[in-house]
Order: structure tokens, then C-alpha cells, then sequence
């Protein structure tokens, strides 16, 4: 009997081994250049020094033996395999005094039976990232949930914490957390359907507020936490996903209707002004800028849709915003204009240094995820000048993206690759506004991208952990909520 | 007689064996099928060793191992009816320990027909039956010691190896404690998977026993327009409206109807939708995977172009048992003779202008595969068809491509356009090619529209009657 058990489990090992040695099939899509192709490309990158290991694989047809060599103040880390996976303290030890120096890799491999060589730098920032990075994982179906949840990601190693789950929450749907000025103690997200809310962590304590009120067009939607810690500034959306029948194009999601409030999370109120909540305009995607004097937002003028979808653009606006009231004022600027640059802008994000603002600029409509022309475009606060960040766009869409606290690291969610699932990426902006090449998030296996069929949607940095768990998204889900009445 | 009572638990093995197995293969042939195309087990140690973590890694891997095997007709019931087999066994010789022959052989078979029945009223759990069997298993192996602190202490170590490695005997995806068999439910799910292989005979045989059901229907309309023959077959089986024709995708329908909602589609040439309802599968799987919604996925993406998306899918399909030599068939460079072929027909179809909708308007859609292709059959039966459950005659007119002799349904939706412009006559018969019997069968129906039951005239009728209610 014994004999007969072990020869079914020599078999499953055989089979297994025998799935196994088809490794070579598997290509990268989105690989680097050069005589040795790795997946993820982490060639002439540069990385903080506080980043997690950067394991990688050789990602061509009939690659064997490899050996890669890291080098770093005469230190040397030689890694034998195809997977090139680091012990975390190993990589901590090599990058301990690594900021603002240059790590040389030397790589070869024996391709097709040929030995091939191969070298490159990762030039590591004396700038540090902020630790955290917040996320939903979500399939891109952009039309129905079923089990999705909230994540932090510790991006100095691989750790991963579930901020709100299903399983805790009766499988409603939950989106969008933002941090308050990348405060770990300071962010907002939404648990949606009949016990929802939006969560508020002020402190450390948590709220669940009912952000709607007579008038508004619904919830709210995107928004973001002013650093007085007292308001947040939102869009209300009534959202509607339609399909492309040209092939390749995939989704649209458009707003039918949306306006902008305010709100008041000291009295329980929302604040909503005329000027914003136009009925023949669409206003959505408000942040703040970094002293929270004014208010970012997009607006487009109203189009019968989804008919005239290719006419929407959406311009990039300013507005002064009073702390004492939270009213958004009504002297408004044109930051970029959509009409005259027969392009849409979404998303946008100010700097808290207050220096810079990104936001995506793609060919029209409020949905740039499958448009694959969209761009980060930057903008100087100081001078006003916009220009499109060409050296960082990838072959699909780049957008949602999130700034670290010194404002010298941002995060974007890229479909760059296969064009379906969003992974954040990471680029250095140095003080001319130049960004460095992206490199995405490095997981603990090479191989994670090449299985994962979940988008990272809206990765949002944070400096520190929100110290929120699924058990506090439960009591929050099962707790009264605080209603916010119409300001007058 | 006395050898019979001896060798009872053996041939209750066998019988509860053939039993099990005799079910599975013949009364639900499709259970165990549908969920092998939620599952995906790739033969990569890498994958196993991220996929199967935590509590009960090795229930979840032993089952999605053995679920690939249920792609296959005979091996697939075979397995099953060796597990619940095997719970019988364990069981009895469980409670052996503690009562005698003949009650511990009536707990056993109790127990078993729990585990055989709750099984049978859902999809199938393979994981569910391995858990329980995994713990009977363990209990068993617990109470072999003599001594009584030994059987304690083997029973806590055990059942935290259980709990490492089963998980928990309690969760919420194990369904309902129990089941009754649901014969109709195994058809559905039979359309669905025979629509999935593209098995269009199997789906109308499928299709003899009318369920009336808007599901049930839009896959005896897809194989009958498949084989080109929509417009004759449409109404010998019941339809509701052009919901029998298009399942619109949305939040609102289940995930089985959004699942199947994008089989039209792909056929059609419209690989958004195609592609959009294979997600809306893979998120609704219990498992958020599955080979078939995987494979449409990169069908989807190769027509589309979309070659990176369509590596990743066949990457990972390739790594699989029974996908493998598909996959790796389609991979660019591989992709020789009749893959490229279909391939490249399938391409042709694929719309050449855009605009966006919200799948509600099929009219449109199909107006625009039909210019990037006017030869596109499929799309030019279902346009048709989709205006005659709409009642739309005068878009059916204009839809009806000119100089062909109308057969059919067609026939008769023309006849009744006719009557309504008043110009039945000869010309205008000829014009479309219809013979004076037609009109002739159109006055017999009139008199009695009982009798024609399977003619667009009935349909038109009794709609137009519960319009007026």
C-alpha cells in the first residue's frame, strides 16, 4: 500500500517537473532591451535605497545558466538561476550604505547553447520612498465586483496587509483609499452598498460618515483630505461603463452627470456651491494643492453620451479654496485647457512640496486605462509650464498616480505590457522636474506579474502604515453611520 | 450465503462505486466539467508554491490537481466516485472502533449518501469532499493507538495538521449542508459547456427538451445560427424576445448570464464584449480563474491583436495538462494551417469604425460588423432575427439583403410587411422571391394560428395581442 502511495507521488513529482522544464515558453511582454532580457525590467533604473529586493528572471526563448553579479563599494552578491531572488536581509545588508552610489550588474547565460553577457546600473537615490503603498486588487472588469480587497503593501519588503476585505464586509464592493498628505494616520476609503460608508482614519480613529445629502447627485466619489485634517473636497458621479466596438479599445467609463462638494468632517456637513455643481458642466477629479489654499478639478462641457464620448475633453482648473468655511471659490483658473489641446485631462495630483502637479493627459473622455496614448504630464506650480513626461510613457496607459512625502518619488498605476492589468510603477523626479526611468513594484517571486490577473487599481503612497485591519473594516461595517446634512 | 454476508463491505464498495460513478457519468454528465473551466492548475513549481499557501494549501491543491482531470468524460466521475467511496469506507471503519458490523455499515452509508447528495444540488466541491475525507482520514489514524493519553495526544496533533493543511471543515463556499439532484440545472450547465467547445449538434440535441429558459434559448439560437440556420429553426423553441438572442452584460444579470453573454459576441467578431464577460467570469469563479475563461481570453486577444495580452493567457495555459498543446499551437510563430486560418477569419470580422455603447444597442453593433464585413453570416442572421423579436419590420426590410429568395421565418416577416403596406401582389412577391403557396399557408394560418405555432405569424400575433393587453 505504502509503495503503491509513493509511486503516485513520484509520478505527481515527475509530472511537476516535467511542467516545469516548459519555462522557457514563457516570454515577457514588456521585458528589457538588451543581449539579456529580464522581467521586470529593472536595467538603468534608479531605485531608493529603502525599496524592497528587486527579484527579476531572464525572460527569453532558450536562456540557461545564468549568473548574475551585483556590485557595490567592492562588495559583490553573485546569484546563480534564471530567477534572480534575494534573501531580504541580504538585500538590505547590500544596500545599507547605498544611497547615491551606483550598483553595477554583470550578468551571463548560455542562450540557445551561446554563452551571452550582458551588464547594466541601478543608480540607487539618496531619496527615500515612502514606505507604504495602499491598492485595490481588482480584476478589470470595470462592470461588477466579487470578492475585492483593499491592500497595503510595506514596499521595503514584501509584506502585505488586508485593509478591508470581503469576507468582512458581506462581499460589498470597496474603493479608492487616499491618504491625507501621505499620512499613515490620516486617509479615507469607501465601503460601498446598503451598510457602507466612507471610512475616515483621522488619528488613528475611525468614522464611517454617510458623505451624501439632499441635493447631491449621489456619494461621493474621488476626492481628497485637505491638511487641515477638517474637510475633503469630492466629486459626485453618476457612472456609467460602455464598451468600444473597435477592437483593442475595450472600456469607456463615463460620467452622465458630476458635480463637486466639499466636506465638512467637523460639523458633519457638506458644502456645496453653485459654480461647481454646474448643470452644463462636468466637474470631477478635485485635489488639493499642498497648503490647501486652492482646489484642482477637471471640467468638460456637457455632450450627449456615450454617443459623442470622443468629444469630451476635460480641462485643468483652479479654484482658491477658504479653510475657514471650506467653500471653493468662484475666481477660477484655466491650468490646461482640454478643448485647446483636443486632449482630456484626468487625475491631477499636486506635489507636497507644492512645486509640482501631475495629472494624465489622454485623447478625450474621464477613463484613460485602456486609452493607450494617455501621459503623465507635469506641471511647474512656479512657473506654470505643462509638459508631457514622453520619456516615462509606456506603450499602454499610465495614470492614477501618487506622490511621496518629499516629493521627489510618485507611483502610477501602468498597464504597459499586456494592456490589461495595472501594476504601480515608480520614477524619481529630481528638482529640474526630470523623472527617472520607472521600475515596478518588486515582489518577493520573479514571476508573480506572469500569473497575477488583477489590476492594481489606484496605488496611493503613504509614510507610514495605516495600522487599519480587516477587523476594524468589519466594526466599521457594522457600525452606525454618521449622517452629513446640506451646509446653507 | 455466508460468504455474501462476509464480503459485504467490498461489494457495498462496489455498489456505492458504481453508483457514484454511474451518476456523475450518465444523470449529470456536465457538473463535474463546468468545474474543471473555473479551475486552473499549472504544472510550475513556482506557481504551486504561491498559489497553495496558508491554511489548507494541500486540500486546495489536491483538488485543483484533481479538478483538471474533469475535462475528461469518464475520468472525472471516476474520481469523484472513489472520494465519496472512500468516506464510506473510512467512515465504517471508524465507527467499527466503537459499535459493531452491521451499525457502523448503516452510519457509513448514511454518511456517505450525505456526501454523494449535498454535492449534487450545486456544482460539484471536489475541495469539500477532500476536507471531509481528509479528517475522517486523520480521525481514523488517531484512534489507532492503543493506549488512551497516545490517542489523545495523536488526536490534537492530527487535527492541527488538519487545520494546517485542510483548513477549515466549516466555510462558507462549501454550500448548503444539503442537496437534492436537479436534472434541468445539469442541462443548463450542459448548453453552456457544449456552447463553450463549440459542440453545436450536442447543443441542439441538448436543445429537444425545451426548458424555457432566456438562457437555454440563447444557445439554441447560437448553434442553429451557427450551423446557418437561425432563421428556419428560430421558433421551434420558445424565445424571449431578443433577450433570447443577446444577453445583455451588466451588473444586474448573474454571473452564469453574463458568463455565457459573450459567447454571441466572440462568434460575431466583437472581442470587447467577448472579452469583458470572460473577466466578468473569472471574478465571478470561486476561485477568480478558470482554463475556459483564460482561453477566451487569449482567443480574444489574438484576434484582437492584442499579442502581449495573449502571450500572458497562453503562457499560462501552456503550463497546463489540457490546454497546453492549444497554447502553445497558438503562440505567434507557432500559430501554421488551420489555426491561422480561423485565426485570420475571425479577424476579418472585427468592426472598422468605433463608437461606444453600452450593450443595449445590438443593432448598431451588428450594422457595424456587417460594414466591416458584409459576408459575416452569423451577424446577418442574428441582425435579422434581432428585428423580428423586436417586431421591427420596416428595419427588417431594410436589413434584408436584396436579391435573395427569402426562406423561412424571413418569408413570413416579409408577408406580414407586405399585408401592412397593402401591397401583396405580384411583383413585390417576386421581388423577394416568395412563392404564391406562402401566401396561401399565411390565409391557412389565419384560420386556424394554433396550428402553426412555429411561424413568425404566431409570434407576431401574440405579441402584438399582449401589446394590446
Amino acid at each position: 500500500m505504502m509503495k503503491r502511495f509513493f509511486g503516485y507521488l513520484t509520478l505527481l513529482a515527475l509530472c511537476l517537473a516535467t511542467g516545469c522544464s516548459k519555462r522557457d515558453l514563457a516570454d515577457a511582454s514588456d521585458g528589457s532591451e538588451g543581449p539579456l532580457v529580464i522581467y521586470p525590467d529593472y536595467k538603468e533604473v534608479t531605485i531608493p535605497a529603502n525599496i524592497a529586493p528587486l527579484n527579476f528572471r531572464y525572460a527569453m526563448k532558450g536562456v540557461r545558466k545564468a549568473s548574475t553579479t551585483f556590485t557595490l563599494d567592492g562588495k559583490s552578491v553573485k546569484i546563480k538561476g534564471l530567477e534572480v531572488e534575494w534573501r531580504l536581509r541580504k538585500w538590505k545588508e547590500f544596500l545599507s550604505d547605498a544611497a547615491g552610489k551606483t550598483i553595477r550588474v554583470e550578468a551571463e547565460a548560455l542562450v540557445d547553447g551561446k554563452k551571452v553577457t550582458d551588464s547594466w546600473s541601478i543608480q540607487v537615490s539618496g531619496d527615500a520612498i515612502d514606505g507604504y503603498l495602499t491598492y485595490r486588487l481588482i480584476e478589470p472588469s470595470y462592470q461588477m465586483w466579487n470578492e475585492v480587497s483593499i491592500e497595503e503593501r510595506c514596499i521595503e519588503d514584501f509584506r502585505e496587509t488586508t485593509i478591508c476585505d470581503h469576507q468582512h464586509t458581506e462581499n460589498a464592493c470597496m474603493n479608492c483609499h487616499v491618504h491625507g498628505q501621505q499620512r499613515g494616520d490620516y486617509s479615507l476609503y469607501y465601503i460601498r452598498g446598503p451598510h457602507g460608508g466612507a471610512i475616515l482614519n483621522k488619528d488613528g480613529a475611525l468614522r464611517k460618515l454617510t458623505l451624501n445629502a439632499e441635493g447631491m447627485l449621489s456619494g461621493t466619489v474621488y476626492g481628497e483630505l485637505h491638511p487641515s485634517g477638517r474637510f475633503g473636497v469630492f466629486s459626485t458621479n453618476i457612472i456609467l461603463p460602455g464598451f468600444h466596438t473597435m477592437a483593442g479599445n475595450r472600456m469607456e467609463v463615463f460620467d452622465s452627470a458630476s458635480d463637486l462638494t466639499v466636506a465638512d468632517f467637523d460639523n458633519n456637513v457638506m458644502v456645496n456651491v453653485p459654480h461647481v455643481a454646474r448643470a452644463d458642466a462636468w466637474e470631477t477629479f478635485p485635489c488639493f494643492s499642498a497648503d490647501g489654499s486652492a482646489v484642482f478639478y477637471c471640467v468638460a462641457d456637457t455632450v450627449s453620451l456615450p454617443r459623442q464620448i470622443q468629444e469630451v475633453r476635460y480641462s485643468l482648473m483652479r479654484a482658491p479654496f477658504d479653510a475657514s468655511d471650506g467653500r471653493i471659490g468662484e475666481q477660477v483658473d484655466t491650468v490646461w485647457s482640454g478643448p485647446a489641446h483636443h486632449a482630456s485631462a484626468c487625475h491631477p495630483k499636486a506635489s507636497p512640496d507644492g512645486r509640482w502637479l501631475l495629472f494624465t493627459v489622454s485623447d478625450y473622455g474621464t477613463f484613460p486605462l485602456f486609452h493607450t496614448e494617455s501621459t503623465l504630464n507635469l506641471v511647474d506650480l512656479q512657473t506654470g509650464e505643462v509638459r508631457p513626461l514622453n520619456e516615462i510613457k509606456g506603450d499602454k496607459s499610465d495614470t492614477y498616480h501618487s506622490w511621496s512625502s518629499n516629493s521627489r518619488w510618485f507611483v502610477f498605476a501602468s498597464k504597459r505590457g499586456d494592456g490589461m492589468y495595472g501594476k504601480p510603477y515608480f520614477s524619481h523626479l529630481d528638482e529640474n522636474g526630470v523623472p527617472s526611468k520607472p521600475f515596478v513594484l518588486p515582489q518577493k517571486s520573479s514571476r508573480f506579474y506572469e500569473y497575477n490577473l488583477k489590476s492594481f487599481n489606484i496605488p496611493d503612497l503613504g509614510n507610514a502604515s495605516t495600522g487599519m485591519t480587516v477587523r476594524d473594516a468589519r466594526r466599521m461595517f457594522k457600525s452606525e453611520n454618521e449622517p452629513f446634512k446640506q451646509a446653507f | 450465503m455466508k460468504d455474501w454476508k462476509r464480503h459485504i463491505g467490498p461489494i457495498a464498495s462496489v455498489l456505492a462505486f458504481l453508483a457514484a460513478y454511474g451518476f456523475f457519468q450518465f444523470a449529470y454528465p456536465y457538473h463535474l466539467m463546468r468545474r474543471e473551466q473555473m479551475t486552473l492548475f499549472l504544472f510550475d513549481g513556482d506557481y504551486i508554491r504561491q498559489t497553495y499557501r496558508g491554511s489548507g494549501w494541500l486540500a486546495r491543491f489536491v483538488c485543483d490537481f484533481l479538478d483538471q482531470f474533469f475535462h475528461l468524460p469518464v475520468v472525472g466521475p471516476l474520481v469523484v466516485a472513489l472520494l465519496l467511496t472512500a468516506i464510506g469506507v473510512v467512515t465504517y471503519r471508524i465507527i467499527r472502533h466503537f459499535l459493531g458490523k452491521w451499525p457502523s455499515f448503516a452510519v457509513a452509508a448514511l454518511v456517505f449518501a450525505w456526501s454523494f447528495l449535498r454535492e449534487t444540488e450545486n456544482l460539484y466541491s471536489t475541495r469539500y469532499t477532500l476536507v471531509v475525507l481528509g479528517y475522517l482520514a486523520l480521525l481514523l489514524l488517531a484512534l489507532q493507538p492503543r493506549q488512551g493519553w497516545l490517542k489523545v495526544a495523536s488526536l490534537a496533533v492530527l487535527a492541527g495538521f488538519g487545520v494546517w493543511s485542510l483548513g477549515s471543515p466549516v466555510h462558507q463556499y462549501y454550500g448548503k449542508p444539503w442537496g437534492y439532484p436537479i436534472l434541468s440545472y445539469d442541462q443548463v450547465i450542459g448548453l453552456d459547456t457544449e456552447v463553450a467547445r463549440e459542440n453545436w449538434d450536442k447543443v441542439i440535441k441538448l436543445s429537444e427538451k425545451d426548458l424555457y429558459m432566456t438562457e437555454a434559448s440563447y444557445c439554441y439560437n447560437l448553434a442553429h445560427a451557427m450551423k446557418g440556420n437561425l432563421g428556419k429553426a428560430l421558433f421551434n423553441h420558445s424565445q424571449k424576445q431578443a433577450s433570447s438572442l443577446f444577453i445583455q452584460i451588466s451588473n444586474e444579470k448573474s454571473a452564469f448570464s453574463d458568463c455565457l453573454g459573450g459567447e454571441v459576441w466572440f462568434h460575431l467578431g466583437d472581442m470587447t464584449i467577448a472579452e469583458q464577460s470572460a473577466i466578468i467570469a473569472l471574478q465571478a469563479s470561486p476561485k477568480h480563474t478558470g482554463a475556459r475563461y483564460i482561453k477566451r481570453l487569449a482567443q480574444a486577444s489574438l484576434i484582437s491583436g492584442e499579442k502581449a495580452s495573449a502571450q500572458k493567457y497562453l503562457n499560462l495555459l501552456s503550463k497546463t495538462m489540457f490546454y497546453g498543446k492549444w497554447a502553445r499551437r497558438m503562440m505567434t510563430g507557432n500559430q501554421e494551417g488551420t489555426v491561422a486560418k480561423r485565426l485570420e477569419s475571425y479577424r476579418s470580422r472585427l468592426a472598422h469604425t468605433d463608437f461606444v455603447h453600452r450593450s443595449n444597442l445590438p443593432r448598431s453593433v451588428l450594422l457595424g460588423l456587417l460594414e466591416a464585413d458584409s459576408t459575416n453570416a452569423l451577424a446577418r442572421q442574428y441582425l435579422l432575427c434581432y428585428d423580428l423579436m423586436r417586431l421591427d419590420l420596416e428595419h427588417f426590410v431594410e436589413d434584408y439583403p436584396e436579391g435573395i429568395p427569402a426562406k423561412s421565418v424571413y418569408q413570413e416577416a416579409l408577408l406580414i410587411w407586405l399585408s401592412l403596406q397593402d401591397v401583396l401582389d405580384e411583383p413585390h412577391l417576386a421581388r423577394y422571391g416568395i412563392e404564391s403557396s406562402a401566401v396561401d399557408r399565411m390565409g391557412r394560418f389565419f384560420r386556424n394560428p394554433s396550428a402553426f405555432r412555429d411561424s413568425y405569424w404566431y409570434y407576431y400575433l401574440n405579441a402584438m395581442e399582449e401589446d394590446k393587453r
